[in-house]
């Protein structure tokens, strides 16, 4: 095993890249509506389209992805969708009645 | 014996080196290159999508000096990647352990101290000399001669002055001077070579006083036969001690009632200033910047402190000295008829050339270094050696300071435009990175300047240099300052950063006109720094300071009324440019303290 240690260093070094490559590409990616949106900042597995504020166009945009790439089904994106027309309206008379 | 203002600090000890920590360090590496990464990224984003297009007068100079900052971080982590001490061994005894002897007879190796003076106070320079009386050395047999290299020529002749010779008989140690003061330090330090013989020498500067073990456990760092200097870290044994924050207020306002002081102390009691107003603790410097270019052969000569073998600077002298008649003969060659040069030309080329061991420069020791790693056919070596062996004092007033450190950035960044290192053949490429770093950081207040402007010019103009603190300026800016502060603070473990970054960005004036003083080709002036405390005020050095604070609170002021009205445009802006403004505000200040200063007694 000793034989092998001089591997160590060379190998951490590959892994500090590779993190700080992936750290720096997922950076990229983050916008503001992810941020209580999935169960992870950085794994976007499982959506949790409640969590997030219903009426920017972020969330509008990556509610459509989510539903693209699988991750809602058409109820779940119907149901959202309909929140998110509905948030839209109250913000819309909330502000005209400012 | 006569008493001065340090004489009450004689008893502080010194401060133990930063032990190695292999963990440490490879967590520090770790974070290094995600601080790399991490702000490649947040430059790129703030070049490619940040700009604001309606003020790129005001956007693009302040990406130039985000950029520029950032080749200092890199160069940063690259200068702190890693410890490489040297093993500390014996003492040495013989030459032989030092030298290839060729033939030669064996001998203890011989030993001179260096003491070089100019017009400091004779009691402070006699000090220096019991101290160095005082070394201690194992082998009776090695002889250890202690000289006073006087540039003041204070040998009695001038009634004026105060007798230097008297002091160096009266502490019975060699006494040499020379009848100009060509070449300033590095020509009195020839001229004490060109009068001893020993195989090794140490540089003190007049107030340097060794510790008596400096010869015990340097010396032995010579055994590499390869080993130029050993550089030991300076220690300013007499930087300000920290006063409580109550304790001030109650002096400058006088205060006495006691239903007033009870109450500060209790709030206030805890909070100290004032400690190192002048920034002058060097412990960053020698502990972990100059330590660790041990780990790249580039661990530069600082002058006092410093052990040398006389072998290494009379090489280089010898092969300058060979090299000027050459080039001298050559010239000669092509100015007479046939190329031919007489023997008397010959002659007069000969007894005109001189032999100089430290080049003639303001900044001798740094100078010297960069010649002696870019020998490449002797290969020498320099080391840094972690502990304190000497200690000396700091500069006591603002106007001191600034003298020395202009001498320091003039002297650095004339040899940058005049035999710049990164062009210098010889030195490795490692090497020229780390010289590089050195002068870097005199270009940074072209930088620091910009930085400090621009929260300015926000509150007046109301123009963002980006295009909005958004969600995207923070995703890409905190990150990379947060982990940049972390690989600040692991790379600088265990030694307070406070003082010398707030130094960092308030000396931004003084190094700004050493620039422009060297860009304009003015002659650099080796100004010797006074070692005695002057409590004059001085203001007139901080007036840019004052300027920018005001302007700043100004600005701030302007932005409230503006917000308060409902009519701020960006209020975003003015929290980010707010919060920032205060950062400088703070660094700032510390140059108006340091100005205001008094010593108590």
């Amino acid at each position: 095993m000793k034989k092998y240690t001089f591997l160590v260093k060379p190998v951490f070094f590959i892994f500090n890249l590779l993190f700080a490559t992936w750290l720096v590409l997922k950076i990229e990616k983050l916008s503001p509506s992810d941020f209580g949106r999935y169960k992870s900042m950085f794994e976007h597995t499982e959506a949790r389209p409640d969590k997030v504020p219903q009426y920017d166009k972020y969330y509008l945009k990556t509610l459509v992805e989510d539903y693209r790439s699988g991750k809602l089904d058409s109820a779940m994106f119907d149901l959202q969708l309909e929140k998110f027309i509905d948030a839209s309206v109250n913000k819309a008379t909330a502000e005209k009645k400012k | 014996m006569k008493q001065f203002y340090f004489s009450k600090f004689d008893d502080r000890k010194p401060y133990k080196s930063i032990p190695e920590n292999k963990y440490r360090t490879l967590l520090f590496q770790f974070t290094g290159i995600l601080t790399i990464a991490l702000g490649l990224s947040y430059i790129h984003w703030r070049w490619a999508h940040s700009l604001n297009p309606d003020a790129l007068w005001f956007a693009i100079p302040l990406v130039v000096a985000e950029t520029l900052s950032f080749l200092s971080t890199i160069l940063i982590v690259i200068n702190f990647w890693s410890y490489k001490d040297a093993q500390k061994t014996t003492p040495v005894h013989y030459l032989s352990e030092i030298e290839d002897l060729q033939e030669r007879a064996d001998r203890p190796v011989k030993i001179d101290v260096f003491i070089a003076t100019y017009n400091e106070d004779v009691e402070l320079v006699r000090l220096s000399i019991i101290d160095a009386k005082k070394m201690k050395y194992p082998y009776p047999d090695v002889p250890i001669k202690v000289y006073v290299l006087d540039d003041g020529r204070r040998d009695g002749r001038d009634p004026n002055k105060q007798n230097m010779k008297e002091v160096a008989q009266e502490e019975g140690v060699g006494y040499l001077i020379r009848e100009h003061n060509e070449g300033y330090k590095a020509g009195n330090l020839r001229n004490g070579l060109m009068h001893t013989d020993g195989d090794l020498f140490v540089i003190l500067d007049a107030d340097t006083r060794p510790l008596p073990d400096f010869l015990i456990n340097t010396s032995g760092y010579f055994r590499n036969k390869k080993m130029a200097w050993v550089q030991t870290p300076q220690w300013f044994y007499d930087t300000t001690e920290p006063e409580t924050l109550s304790s001030v207020i109650k002096s400058k306002f006088k205060l006495k009632n006691r239903f007033i002081t009870k109450p500060l102390d209790v709030v206030l009691g805890k909070i100290e200033v004032n400690e190192d107003v002048f920034g002058n603790d060097p412990r960053l410097f020698y502990d972990v910047i100059l330590r660790k270019r041990n780990n790249y052969n580039a661990a530069f000569c600082c002058g006092a402190g410093s052990f040398h073998r006389r072998e290494a600077v009379m090489t280089l002298a010898l092969k300058d000295f060979a090299e000027g008649i050459k080039r001298k003969h050559k010239l000669l060659a092509s100015q007479r008829q046939g190329g031919v040069v007489d023997i008397k030309s010959k002659r007069t080329l000969l007894l005109d050339q001189k032999i100089i061991p430290f080049k003639f420069h303001a900044s001798e020791d740094i100078y010297t270094s960069i010649m002696l790693h870019a020998d490449r056919e002797n290969q020498w070596e320099s080391l840094q050696h972690p502990d304190i062996e000497c200690k000396m004092l700091s500069t006591q007033d603002l106007d001191s300071w600034i003298k020395q450190h202009q001498r320091y950035a003039e002297g650095s960044l004339d040899i940058a435009f005049k035999d710049n290192p990164i062009f210098k053949k010889g030195l490795t490429f490692w090497q020229k990175v780390c010289y590089f770093n050195t002068i870097w950081s005199y270009f940074a207040p072209l930088w620091i300047l910009i930085f400090l402007l621009s929260p300015i010019i926000f509150f007046f103009t109301l123009q963002l240099p980006v295009q909005a603190y958004s969600f995207d300026f923070f995703k890409y800016f905190l990150p990379f300052q947060i982990m940049n502060t972390i690989t600040i603070t692991l790379g600088c473990w265990g030694i307070a950063t406070k003082r010398g970054d707030q130094y960092y960005i308030s000396s931004f004036w003084f190094m700004l006109l050493s620039l422009i003083s060297v860009i304009r080709g003015k002659k650099v002036q080796f100004n010797v720094t006074p070692k005695d405390r002057a409590n004059a005020k001085n203001t007139q050095h901080i007036m840019p300071h004052m300027i920018l604070i005001g302007l700043s609170l100004l600005g701030i002021t302007y932005n409230l009324i503006l917000l308060s009205l409902g009519h701020h445009p960006t209020p975003s802006g003015f929290a980010a440019n707010a919060f920032w403004t205060i950062f400088n505000i703070i660094d700032l200040s510390i140059m108006i303290r340091a100005a205001n200063w008094k010593s108590e007694d």
